[in-house]
């Protein structure tokens, strides 16, 4: 039987109802725009109030349907006319828009992180001195699972006057997100990691007043006449047919999300991913293995929550951790390949699409190694990773 | 169901793009040459990908291969961990 420990790519447990809103919306949708009464709209209606409640946001029509985080993130950083600064911590979704807009010629734009792989507090106060107008906080990695204090950084943005854009794509539906209580001005999503939809949507959520030029243009089913895209949101952000079977999906799972306790599913992913640390370093211990080491601080799987101080850098820990593994061992690709065909063990390697924090662990010519965890994953699960490394990782 | 892994030498080709690595491993399964996709191995590039890997006798005909199909692989022979 499968092992799934790939939850940060994709989550393998869809939420109860996700199939049979895919295949309602599959037989007999009216797709169009501006068909009024259509179940169609009616679910995108539904699907903006959901995920403006879980996330705390005020105005369900600042919620923006995309086809995931990427295109949201790169809706909000293209369509804003203001420097921007970003972290080492970054994945592609948010750099490979910025060195587009701002050029990589010396990446000044980039602020970096501590030992510990948490945001470094100087490095971010002097990127802010540069007075960007948008400041990008990544609230989980996806390659440590760290989760950034952005309540604290967040405020530190706009005392510096910038506003706050943060990619949750690692944290949304495994972590609490109050937009409001953390400060968030800009917050991209996607559907099918924690969120436990659908792949192919996912939203950009804007909180109060921010006016973001549109990336696409095209019918809206409103205001058809004007040469321009609308002014109002949702429409000004959204061309085209939109993705009703994903909306579809992503509502069910959403409506699902909201009778349950983020907190409890952060607590018990928290639990799972400590004994795999646990595990982990009496593996460590043993010297006839190969070599690893965690990369970044795991420290805050072992925290209670009211003992994290209001300014720490970090604020808990999501189900990912990744593994340098040493030089002469077989390579985290090799690893990741051989647990597949062996032990049916489903993992991820490389560098994960977030190059800077690889570079900034010094992974950045052989990847890592990376297991992500969720709450379905279980104590004998782990178990039989830890034989199976036992295995694999055996000195040559 | 222990594995252990062995260096083993294997030919692998190395693509710019995914769909041209799917373009090669249909290919390949078409003119039965044997093999498989894997990640492309950091020896050639750190920045992910993927790759085919096969036999090393079978290099020649994989290039004749690509010749006639006009598929853009970058041939290597390498010692790889394998099961």
């Amino acid at each position: 039987m499968t092992i799934y420990c790939n939850n940060a790519a994709t989550s393998i447990h869809k939420a109860p109802g996700v199939s049979d809103a895919i295949v309602h919306a599959l037989g007999g949708y009216n797709s169009s725009r501006g068909a009024g009464g259509t179940d169609a709209t009616h679910t995108l209606f539904s699907c903006r109030e959901h995920l403006a409640h879980l996330f705390g946001a005020p105005d369900s029509s600042r919620v923006i349907l995309t086809s995931g985080a990427t295109e949201a993130i790169n809706t909000a950083l293209l369509g804003l006319d203001c420097h921007i600064i970003c972290g080492r911590d970054a994945h592609n979704a948010s750099l490979r828009p910025l060195y587009h807009k701002q050029g990589d010629s010396d990446a000044s734009w980039l602020y970096g992180l501590d030992a510990e792989g948490y945001v470094d507090r100087a490095s971010y106060k002097q990127a802010l001195l540069q007075k960007p107008g948008l400041v990008v906080l990544t609230l989980a990695s996806n390659v440590t699972g760290i989760i950034s204090n952005v309540a604290h950084l967040a405020e530190l943005a706009h005392e510096a006057g910038a506003k706050v854009l943060v990619d949750a794509s690692q944290a949304a539906g495994h972590y609490p997100i109050d937009m409001c209580e953390m400060g968030i001005d800009l917050l991209a999503a996607p559907g099918h990691k924690g969120l436990l939809g659908p792949s192919g949507i996912g939203c950009l959520i804007i909180n109060g007043d921010i006016d973001i030029a549109p990336l696409k243009f095209g019918g809206t089913g409103s205001l058809s006449y004007e040469h321009a895209m609308p002014k109002a949101y949702p429409e000004r952000l959204e061309a085209g047919t939109p993705n009703h079977i994903g909306v579809a999906g992503l509502n069910a799972a959403v409506q699902y999300l909201l009778t349950q306790d983020i907190q409890e599913i952060y607590a018990q992913e928290a639990a799972i991913t400590a004994y795999f640390v646990r595990r982990l370093q009496e593996l460590q211990a043993d010297a006839t293995r190969y070599n690893f080491e965690i990369l970044g601080s795991v420290e805050s799987l072992f925290w209670e929550k009211e003992s994290i101080p209001e300014d720490a850098m970090c604020v808990g820990h999501t189900g990912a951790i990744s593994m340098r593994i040493e030089e002469d061992a077989p390579g985290p690709d090799v690893l990741s390949q051989a647990l597949a065909d062996t032990y049916q063990i489903l993992t991820r390697a490389g560098l994960h699409c977030a190059p800077l924090i690889h570079k900034h662990f010094g992974t950045d010519s052989t990847g890592a190694l990376r297991f992500s965890f969720d709450r379905n994953n279980t104590k004998d699960e782990v178990d039989a990773v830890i034989v199976a490394l036992t295995d694999l990782l055996e000195r040559r | 169901m222990a594995a252990k892994l062995i260096k083993q030498e294997r030919t692998v080709a190395a693509f710019d793009s995914t769909h041209e690595a799917l373009s090669a491993e249909a290919a390949c399964k078409a003119a039965g040459i044997a093999g498989r996709l894997i990640p492309t191995p950091p020896e050639i590039r750190a920045d992910c990908g993927l790759a085919w890997m096969c036999e090393p006798q079978d290099e020649a005909s994989l290039r004749t291969l690509f010749d006639q199909q006009h598929i853009e692989g970058h041939m290597y022979r390498l010692r790889l961990w394998t099961c």
